[in-house]
């Protein structure tokens, strides 16, 4: 998941050439290890601004600062999340479909759509999954669900890569 | 397309209807007298199918119904799956795994001087097949018409198709011809007297002898003619004593056989393939989401298919995991404490690797909990899964240094990252391997066959 915000932030500062941050609410510390210092600081990468570790009361001072974009990784969900996550112009949800983690992430997916009472607004987000069973994930679901492609190295985006992102932004 | 439930003579009417309201008939596959195969899609799972789809007016008939009620009940990496038995009017349709590959004849044809290694781990494989039908209950099943062209191979793995002739042993055998095919059968099937599981070791002899000499036995003596000059005396006194034309000259059973050949493989290359010295690994990873589960599948898939019986435990995992691969892994099969799917095998428990066929080789994942797994003592092999991306490095570095104290250590790192993987073996100073970029944990491919064969061999000193 970090590494989709990651690509996606990465894309919008460099192929829409808008000021982009990539928050990390209520953080795990992966993007505290990308920075030089280490100190949970925000960070400026590559023309993106890192926010990690953000609290939700924090998030106002962040959305003032007048970027075009802001990437929001909510981790996993929990009430916080779910509040920031409707807010949101986009609302991207990543899981695995592998035959282990297949029912977790179909349950999910269903509450979601019950409890929120919304069935297009989410886009469902399956890691390398191949045609067949993203078209049978959607025919399920009736939603929308796509399959995240490798991405490589996701500061450096190329071509079918941005293709893919841009799809989501 | 059109709908249907009656298919009549003629492969180009079939094409392109339904039949039973479930699968969509793509092409024709291959036939043979009057019965044919098609290739076909079921349409709610999107998943292809073979359909035999055999005339009633066809004296064969009731033998394919044999051959499909036989086969029904087994699970096996080396023997299609029968999903169904369907009819109409006119004909009997038997619907089961479609295979890919290539058969053993025309790889035999398109590949010169085949290794012995090659030969005996095919061989081994082919026993472990054998063995599995002869080891059926109530009644043993004897194959009874191996020969190369009953044989594919699907990347690594060999499946056995077309039981027509096959039988079960309960004292007589019920098979409407168990003739077999000159030069690949034993002598005792043309007579139909003292017929037995000492009649496939026959058959796997006499397909070894294919495979290295691309001459069949010669037909009713079967006593083998010339050997190359390559070949080994042992392998040489193996499928003579495999192939002897008298059954009480042969090994007793394939379980024999499948030993021998594990012997001369072992003595030749240094590397036992049945990996009796490796009970048990670990594979563990330095944190949650890095593929740890997909390498430790992926790793007890690879060991089944290449005949070395393996099965995966998950520790501290919870029913969840084994509950979601049941609700949605088609052709799943669970049997007690027991999953298999494909070259794919797991216990629900720990004590459901004990009773009959406990596997050589248990490999366990404990996900990324290194503590628990730096406790293991029963481990031979432990791997470690490292993730590449630069914010998961530090995770992999501790984790390492929980496990260094392991003996028999390997490290892999995930997306065949190699920037990352050389990134960590200079700042462990050890090798780090990558793990391929991979979307069926299931399946086993060249690359991950390559990378199982090196870590097993580092691992292992």
């Amino acid at each position: 998941m970090t590494h989709l915000s990651i690509a996606l932030a990465n894309y919008a500062a460099k192929w829409l050439n808008a000021k982009t941050a990539l928050i990390e609410l209520e953080g795990r510390g992966a993007l505290a290890a990308l920075s030089a210092a280490k100190d949970g600081n925000e960070f400026f990468y590559e023309g993106v601004t890192y926010f990690p570790e953000v609290s939700v009361q924090d998030l106002g001072m962040i959305y003032s600062m007048g970027f075009e974009y802001l990437i929001l990784d909510l981790g996993t969900d929990s009430r916080a999340s779910r509040a920031e996550l409707m807010r949101c112009n986009g609302k991207l949800i990543v899981g695995s479909l592998c035959p282990w983690r297949k029912a977790g992430y179909y349950d999910y997916m269903k509450r979601l759509q019950e409890t929120t009472g919304y069935r297009d607004m989410f886009t469902f987000l399956a890691l390398f999954e191949d045609k067949i069973e993203i078209k049978r994930c959607r025919r399920t679901l009736k939603a929308q669900v796509q399959s995240v492609p490798f991405i490589a190295d996701p500061f450096h985006v190329k071509d079918r890569e941005a293709d893919f992102l841009h799809t989501l932004i | 397309m059109r709908s249907g439930l009656k298919a009549k003579k003629g492969a180009s009417f079939i094409i392109n209807t339904v039949l039973f309201q479930k699968y969509h008939v793509l092409s024709l596959l291959g036939s043979g007298g009057s019965s044919s195969v098609y290739l076909a899609e079921h349409l709610k799972l999107k998943h292809h199918r073979a359909i035999k789809c055999i005339p009633k007016t066809q004296a064969r008939t009731a033998s394919r119904y044999l051959e499909a009620g036989l086969l029904k009940n087994l699970r096996h990496p080396g023997i299609p799956v029968i999903y169904d038995i369907e009819e109409d009017e006119s004909h009997v349709y038997i619907i089961e795994e479609y295979i890919q590959g290539e058969s053993l004849s025309a790889y035999v044809q398109n590949h010169n001087n085949i290794s012995q290694e090659t030969i005996a781990a095919f061989g081994i494989q082919l026993c472990g097949i054998i063995e599995y039908l002869h080891n059926q209950k109530p009644y043993p099943i004897l194959y009874l018409d191996l020969k190369p062209e009953h044989i594919i191979l699907c990347g690594t793995q060999l499946k056995l198709i077309d039981f027509g002739i096959s039988a079960a042993k309960d004292g007589e055998i019920h098979a409407s011809n168990s003739w077999g095919t000159p030069g690949f059968a034993a002598p005792e099937q043309f007579t139909g007297c003292g017929l037995g599981t000492k009649t496939d070791v026959f058959g796997i002899g006499a397909v070894l002898y294919y495979m290295l000499t691309r001459e069949i036995l010669p037909p009713h003596s079967g006593i083998p003619g010339f050997f190359p000059k390559y070949c080994s005396h042992s392998f040489k006194k193996i499928i003579t004593k495999a192939a002897a034309p008298r059954p009480e000259k042969r090994y007793d059973n394939v379980k024999q056989l499948q030993e021998a050949l594990q012997k001369l493989s072992l003595s030749r290359t240094g590397t036992d393939p049945s990996a009796h010295l490796l009970e048990q690994i670990t594979v563990v990873g330095s944190q949650a989401h890095i593929g740890t589960t997909h390498i430790a599948v992926s790793l007890t898939s690879w060991f089944n298919q290449r005949g070395m019986e393996a099965c995966y435990g998950a520790k501290n995992r919870g029913t969840e995991f084994f509950s979601s691969l049941q609700s949605y892994q088609e052709g799943l099969n669970q049997e007690g404490g027991r999953i298999s799917y494909g070259n794919f095998q797991a216990v629900l428990s720990p004590k459901d690797r004990t009773g009959t066929g406990k596997p050589h080789i248990f490999v366990q994942d404990f996900g990324n909990d290194t503590v628990s797994a730096a406790e293991e003592e029963q481990a031979g092999l432990t791997v470690l899964v490292i993730g590449s991306r630069p914010w998961e490095m530090e995770h992999g570095i501790l984790a390492y240094k929980q496990l260094a104290g392991e003996e028999n250590l390997v490290l892999i790192c995930n997306y065949q990252n190699k920037k990352s993987a050389e990134k960590y073996a200079k700042i462990l100073r050890k090798n780090v391997y990558c793990f391929p970029l991979d979307r069926d944990p299931f399946s086993v491919t060249k690359e991950k066959h390559r990378l199982f064969q090196k870590i097993l061999r580092e691992g292992r000193g």
